[in-house]
C-alpha cells in the first residue's frame, strides 16, 4: 500500500493490483493539450502590449475621463432638461431637421446603391455567372468595401455636386453613401443568391426557361424578401454613416454635430446627441418591423408560433424561429454590414 | 359521400385547365390608398421649394401645376393600379406606396439631380487624373501613421470585443441572472449603438482632447471602443439567445452557478461566433479610423486629411491604395483564421 501502484493507469483509482491488465479503454480520456490555445493567447497579449506602446497612448488622460464626463455630462443634460423657450426650441426643431435630412440622405443612398447592388449581386453570384465575370466583379466589390464613404464624397461627389441647391451638400452626400454601400450590399445579396434552393431552378431549366426567365420565376422569388432585408439593414447602417459625411460639410446632421462641438455648446451637444439617438432607434424600430414582416409574412403571431423575443432593437431574430431556415443575411455579415 | 366525391373526381379535369388565381384585392381599400396618394401629394406640394410648373393647355383654359408632386402623384397613382391589376395584397401595395412617398420625401429633401454632371465634370476630372497617378514613393512616408492606426484598431478591437462579451452574457435572457437586467443592458446597448462612431470620437475628442494636445490615438481608441462595444454586444447576444439548451440543462442541473453556466456551457457554444464578430469589427476598425482622422483623433486619417486639404490627390492616391491593400489583407487573414476555427 505504501508503495505507489506502478501499474495502474493515470485514471485508476483502485490501489490494489487489477485483475486484468488495463488497455486503452479503461483509462479516462486524455486531457487534450492546451498548448495551442495557450501559444494563441500569449501571442494575442503580445501584440496588445505591442498595440499598447505603438498606439502611444496616454494614460494620464484616462484619469481625468471621469471627472470630465460627470461635469460635461451635467452640462449636456442641463441643456437637455432646460425649459424649452423659444431659442431652446429652435434648437430642438434645427436639430430634427438636420436628423431628417440625414435619414433622407440615408434613404436616397441605399436607394442608389440597391438599384445597382441587385444586378451585381447576380453577376457576383457563383452560381449565377461565368467564372471569369465572377472573379473581376468580386474584385471591384471589394475595392469598393476598402475604401471609407469620406474618400467617395471629398474625392469626387462633393466636386461633382457641389453644395447643391438645398445647400450642404446633401445630395453629394447621398450619392457617396450609395456608390460605398454598393459593395457591401451586392456581397449580401450575391450570398443570398448563392444559397437558393436549386429545385426551382433545376425546373425552370427543364421547361426550356432561358437564363433571364431563370432569374425572373425561379431565384428573384426566393431571395427577394431577404434582398428587401439587406437593403433595409443597409439602410440603418447609412444613417449612422451619413453623420460621417456631414461633419466633412455633406449636409445632415454631422455638419451640426461639428458645428456645436467645434463651439464646445454643451448645452446644444446634448439636444443634438438626444436627437440622434431617438430618431435612430425609432427608425432601427420600424426598419426591425418592416423585415420581420418581410422575411416572415405577416401571419406570424396569430398562427401559434412561438413567441418572439426580439423586442427592442435586435432585429429579426430568426434563430429562435425553428420554421425559419433562411436567415436575412448571415450573423457575420450584418457584422460586416457594419451592424 | 361517394357521388359527390366521384363527380368531383369527374370535374376535376375540366377544373384543372383553370390555374388558379389570387383573390381580387378589396377595391375599397385601394381606394383609400388612392386617396392617401392625393393627400400625399397636396402635402408634397404645400412644402415644394423648387417653383417648376407644369402648364396644361386644354383648349379654352389652361391649368397650371406643380411639376415635381405632380410626378409623384402620377407614379403613386400608377404604381397602385399596376398593383390592382396584378391583384397584389392591400398590404403590400400600401408598401409599396409608403415606398414611393419616402423616396419622393427623401430625393426632395436632398434635391436629387443628375443634370448637373455633364457641367461639373471638369471639377472631377483633375482629381480622378491624380487618382490613377498615384505618387508611390509616398506610401512608405506615412508609415508611422500606419502603425498608430493598426495599433489603435488592435486596442480598442481587443479591450471592446472583451467588455462586449461580458455585455453580452448579460443581455442575452439566456445568459443574464434576470429579466431585468437584460432588458437594461439591451437599452443600454442600443443607445450605445445609436451614436454614431464620428459622434463618439467627437465626444472623446472634446472630453479628453486631441490630436493638437498629443492625445489623438486616446481618444480615437475609446471611440472606437464605444463603437465596437456596441456591434460585439448586439451580435453575440443573438448569437448566445439562440444557444443549444442542452448543455445549459445539464449545467443547471448539476448545480452550477451562473457564472459556472456561462463559463462552460455558453461560452464555448458562442466562442466561434464570437471570434468571426471580432475579426469583422478588427476590419472595421482600420476603415473607421481612416474617417475618424477628420475629426482629429491620429493615425493614417489625419495624414489623409492633410493631404486633402493640400490638394495633393497623388499622395491622397497613394495612401488609399494601401489602404485597400491592408482591408484586404485583414480581409483575407480574417478569413483563414475564421476557416480554421469553424
Amino acid at each position: 500500500m505504501s508503495t505507489p501502484n506502478l501499474n495502474a493507469g493515470p485514471g485508476s483509482t483502485s490501489q490494489t493490483k487489477p485483475r486484468f491488465a488495463e488497455d486503452a479503454l479503461d483509462r479516462r480520456p486524455v486531457r487534450p493539450s492546451k498548448l495551442r490555445y495557450n501559444l494563441g493567447m500569449l501571442a494575442v497579449g503580445i501584440i496588445f502590449i505591442a498595440a499598447v506602446s505603438g498606439a502611444g497612448m496616454d494614460f494620464g488622460a484616462l484619469l481625468n475621463l471621469p471627472a470630465s464626463i460627470i461635469q460635461y455630462g451635467q452640462l449636456m443634460a442641463a441643456g437637455v432638461f432646460q425649459a424649452p423657450d423659444a431659442t431652446v426650441a429652435g434648437y430642438w426643431t434645427q436639430s430634427f431637421d438636420a436628423m431628417f435630412e440625414s435619414v433622407a440622405i440615408a434613404w436616397v443612398g441605399t436607394m442608389v446603391g440597391a438599384l445597382f447592388s441587385l444586378p451585381l449581386g447576380f453577376l457576383a453570384a457563383r452560381n449565377m455567372s461565368p467564372l471569369p465575370v465572377y472573379i473581376v466583379v468580386r474584385f471591384v466589390l471589394s475595392v469598393i468595401r476598402a475604401v471609407p464613404e469620406i474618400i467617395f464624397a471629398i474625392a469626387i461627389m462633393l466636386p461633382l455636386f457641389g453644395f447643391g441647391s438645398g445647400g450642404g451638400g446633401a445630395l453629394a452626400g447621398a450619392m457617396a453613401l450609395g456608390v460605398s454601400s454598393i459593395g457591401t450590399l451586392s456581397k449580401l445579396i450575391s450570398e443570398a443568391i448563392e444559397a437558393v434552393d436549386g429545385g426551382p431552378l433545376e425546373s425552370s431549366r427543364a421547361s426550356g426557361s432561358n437564363q433571364m426567365q431563370m432569374i425572373r420565376w425561379a431565384v428573384m422569388p426566393q431571395v427577394m424578401p431577404e434582398v428587401i432585408a439587406i437593403w433595409l439593414y443597409r439602410f440603418e447602417v447609412n444613417i449612422r454613416a451619413s453623420a460621417i459625411l456631414g461633419v466633412l460639410g455633406a449636409g445632415g446632421i454631422g455638419a451640426l454635430l461639428s458645428t456645436v462641438f467645434g463651439a464646445r455648446e454643451w448645452d446644444r451637444i446634448g439636444i443634438v446627441l438626444v436627437v440622434i439617438i431617438v430618431v435612430t432607434m425609432l427608425v432601427d424600430q420600424i426598419s426591425a418591423f418592416i423585415r420581420h414582416r418581410v422575411i416572415h409574412g405577416g401571419d406570424l403571431r396569430s398562427d401559434g408560433g412561438e413567441p418572439q423575443e426580439d423586442d427592442d432593437d435586435a432585429g429579426p431574430s430568426p434563430e429562435n424561429d425553428p420554421r425559419v431556415e433562411t436567415d436575412p443575411a448571415p450573423q457575420e455579415n450584418r457584422a460586416a454590414a457594419g451592424l | 359521400m361517394v357521388t359527390t366525391s366521384t363527380a368531383e373526381r369527374r370535374a376535376a379535369p375540366q377544373a384543372a385547365t383553370v390555374r388558379p388565381e389570387p383573390p381580387r384585392p378589396s377595391g375599397l381599400v385601394y381606394l383609400g390608398l388612392a386617396g392617401l396618394a392625393v393627400l400625399a401629394f397636396i402635402v408634397f406640394w404645400v412644402i415644394q421649394e423648387s417653383g417648376d410648373v407644369l402648364l396644361i393647355p386644354l383648349g379654352f383654359v389652361t391649368l397650371w401645376a406643380p411639376l415635381n408632386p405632380v410626378i409623384g402623384l402620377v407614379v403613386m397613382l400608377v404604381a397602385l393600379a399596376v398593383c390592382f391589376k396584378a391583384r397584389i395584397g392591400t398590404m403590400a401595395a400600401f408598401g409599396a406606396l409608403a415606398f414611393i412617398m419616402m423616396s419622393y420625401w427623401a430625393g426632395a429633401t436632398v434635391g436629387f439631380t443628375l443634370l448637373e454632371i455633364p457641367e461639373r465634370w471638369s471639377n472631377v476630372e483633375p482629381r480622378l487624373m491624380a487618382f490613377l497617378d498615384p505618387n508611390w514613393s509616398y506610401i512608405w512616408t506615412v508609415r508611422d501613421q500606419w502603425l498608430i492606426t493598426i495599433s489603435m484598431a488592435v486596442v480598442a478591437t481587443l479591450v471592446g470585443c472583451a467588455i462586449g462579451l461580458v455585455l453580452a452574457m448579460y443581455a442575452s435572457p439566456v445568459s443574464s441572472p434576470n429579466k431585468g437586467t437584460s432588458q437594461t443592458i439591451k437599452a443600454v446597448n442600443s443607445v450605445i449603438r445609436s451614436i454614431p462612431d464620428v459622434g463618439w470620437a467627437l465626444l472623446f475628442v472634446a472630453f479628453i482632447g486631441g490630436t493638437a494636445h498629443g492625445l489623438g490615438p486616446m481618444a480615437g481608441i475609446l471611440a472606437l471602443l464605444m463603437f465596437n462595444i456596441g456591434i460585439v454586444a448586439k451580435l453575440t447576444s443573438e448569437t448566445i439567445d439562440a444557444v443549444n439548451p442542452g448543455p445549459v440543462e445539464a449545467a443547471d442541473a448539476s448545480g452550477a452557478t451562473l457564472t459556472q453556466r456561462n463559463r462552460l456551457a455558453i461560452l464555448p457554444q458562442v466562442l466561434p461566433g464570437f471570434v468571426s464578430y471580432g475579426l469583422y469589427v478588427f476590419e472595421l476598425n482600420i476603415r473607421a479610423s481612416a474617417a475618424l482622422g477628420i475629426v482629429g483623433v491620429g493615425g493614417i486619417g489625419s495624414a489623409m486629411m492633410l493631404q486633402l486639404n493640400r490638394f495633393q490627390f497623388e499622395n491622397v492616391a497613394a495612401i488609399l491604395i494601401a489602404l485597400i491593400v491592408v482591408v484586404l489583407l485583414v480581409d483575407m487573414f480574417s478569413m483563414y483564421i475564421r476557416r480554421k476555427l469553424l
